[in-house]
This record gives structure tokens, sequence and C-alpha cells, in this order.
């Protein structure tokens, strides 16, 4: 029997997840209004394109619901795993837009935001996000992780599959790069 | 010290701050198709289930001799071999009953060997 959708707030991903696996679609649902917000957010900042990051959180989703049978509660959590699926989904994305491997990819150079970015960054938001499509993927991914869906330095260490203090530096040397590309428009962002 | 076009950690930290409160919200649309896989995935599953049972140790040890037909053969086999322990010999074939009563009957002393067997085959020497 499915356990009424009030009732599920008090439960933890991984509990929802195994009654999910055990036939309950009630849990399906509470889990889908707990993780696809964020993974929207998430995937939309890396991706900067709605309709592929809606793609992309209904392909971690379904990937999810495939797993859950074989989900070991109390090993992961369930949102950095689904972090790490969206994570994974974007950057291939990413690849086949540009056509190059990561590693090939060069890094943008820090030219100033063009005419076309100006255009469309009509305000603070948009600038950040324009500052953001300026990064290399990793720091990119670590930024908005930390600081934009503010998870802790040790899931995004899992997600991202590196080491505690490689997600510190990553942030720290985004967080100045951000700060380098909006500074020619501090005036004009208020910021 | 910051410069004129530094961009302080608390003014990055305060943008960070709305880009957050701005988060895109999924559509429903976008809920509705994450929630019919999810019901799908299940659907399937149930399927599947369904599809393989788990099958009993009668069925797996039928499959094992080769099914219904194979025990009919095995249980009419065995009939027939208690049916054959149980009966009298003479109920079986009546000619090969009497032949067995003239065996008991007969001693091996009075048995002519000789009209059975040619004297010179049943003598023979040696080097």
């Amino acid at each position: 029997m499915d356990m009424a959708f009030d009732q599920m707030s008090e439960i933890s991903d991984d509990a929802l997840l195994v009654l999910y696996a055990n036939g309950d679609r009630a849990a399906a649902a509470s889990l889908t209004t707990r993780l696809a917000p964020r993974l929207l957010g998430f995937s939309s900042r890396l991706l900067h394109d709605a309709a592929e990051a809606e793609d992309v959180v209904q392909e971690t989703m379904l990937r999810l619901w495939r797993m859950a049978p074989d989900w070991r509660p109390g090993e992961a959590k369930v949102s950095t795993w689904a972090f790490r699926v969206a994570k994974n989904l974007c950057t291939d994305r990413l690849r086949k837009r540009r056509g190059v491997g990561l590693d090939e990819a060069p890094e943008l150079e820090d030219e100033g935001p063009s005419v076309e970015a100006r255009l469309i960054a009509k305000d603070r938001i948009a600038a950040l996000d324009w500052a953001l499509m300026q990064l290399p993927d990793r720091q990119k991914q670590a930024v908005v992780l930390r600081h934009i869906e503010g998870l802790a330095n040790p899931e995004i260490s899992e997600i991202l599959d590196i080491s505690v203090e490689a997600v510190e530096s990553l942030t720290a040397r985004g967080k100045r790069a951000l700060a380098n590309h909006l500074a020619s428009r501090k005036e004009e962002l208020g910021l | 010290m910051t410069g004129k076009h530094d961009i302080t950690d608390d003014a990055l930290n305060a943008l960070f701050e709305e880009a957050r409160a701005d988060a895109p919200v999924p559509s429903p649309e976008l809920l509705a198709l994450v929630t019919q896989d999810a019901a799908r995935v299940q659907a399937e599953r149930d399927q599947r289930n369904r599809v393989i049972p788990q099958r009993s140790l009668i069925s797996r040890l039928l499959d094992a001799i080769g099914g219904w037909s194979s025990l009919g053969g095995l249980v009419a086999a065995a009939a027939t071999g208690v049916w054959i322990g149980f009966s009298n010999p003479t109920l079986i074939s009546p000619s090969l009953g009497s032949e067995i009563e003239t065996l008991e009957s007969t001693s091996v002393d009075d048995t002519d060997f000789g009209s059975v067997f040619p004297a010179d085959t049943l003598f023979f020497e040696e080097g």
C-alpha cells in the first residue's frame, strides 16, 4: 500500500528509494519533488540551456528508478548519486556540443563579455551565469555545487570524484576567476 | 586591499545567494514525465517478476528427469517390476513354470553330461 504523500516528508531519501523499489509510487513522487528542482538548477547552470537541462533531469531520474532495486541503503546519499549522474550527463552534452574531448578543449580566454553576452546579461543573475560559462568545466561544477547548490565539500568531492583539497582549490580558483570576469562590469551590476 | 574593479567576496556571495533564490522551477510537465517514468519502470519490473515466477522443487525435479511423460514411464516401469516380484512364476508363463519345476526336481548326479558334450571334448591331454 502506498504511503500518503505528506507522511513522506520525515522519511530519508534512502528510505524513499527502498519504498519505491518495493512498489510504493507515492515514494517516487516524493523523491521527484525533492531531487528534480536541485538537479534542474545544477544542470541549467552547467548547460545554460533549459530544454537540455530538463532532459538531463529526466534521464538522471530514470536511471535512479532503474537502479532502485540494487540500492544499498546507508552506503551513499541518493542526492550525491543523482548529482554525479547529472554531472556526467551534462559533461557528455558539453563534449558533443564542442565536438572535442574535454581534455583537448581549450580553456576560454578572459576576453570580457561579448556584445551578445552584454545584451543577454541584462541583470546580475544573467551576468553570473555568463561568467560561470567562461569557467573551465571542473571549476564551474565545483563553484555551482558549493556556492549555489550549497553542498558540503566532502559531498562535492564524491560527486566530482576528487579529493576534498582539490574541491577547495577548484572553488577558490573558480571564485577568483568569476570575480575577474565580472570586474569590468562592477559598476553596471552594482557589485 | 581591493582595487577599484575588484569584486569582494561579500559581493560575490550576495550574487550566489540571488542565484540560489532564482533557481529554475521544474515545470509540471517535467514532473509528470519523471513520475510517469517511475511508474513505467515499476510496471516493467512487476511484469518481469510475473513472467519468471519462483519455481518449486517438484517442478525443477520434473524438468531434471524430462517432464511428466518421463515420470509416467518411470512409474509404469516401477509398477511392472513390483508386479513381477510379487507374482507366482506360473502366472507369468505356464511353460516357463513347468521348466523351472523340472530343473528343481533334477539333481546334478542324474544329469547325463555325455549326451550333451561329446567325450572327446570333455577330456584332453596337456602338452
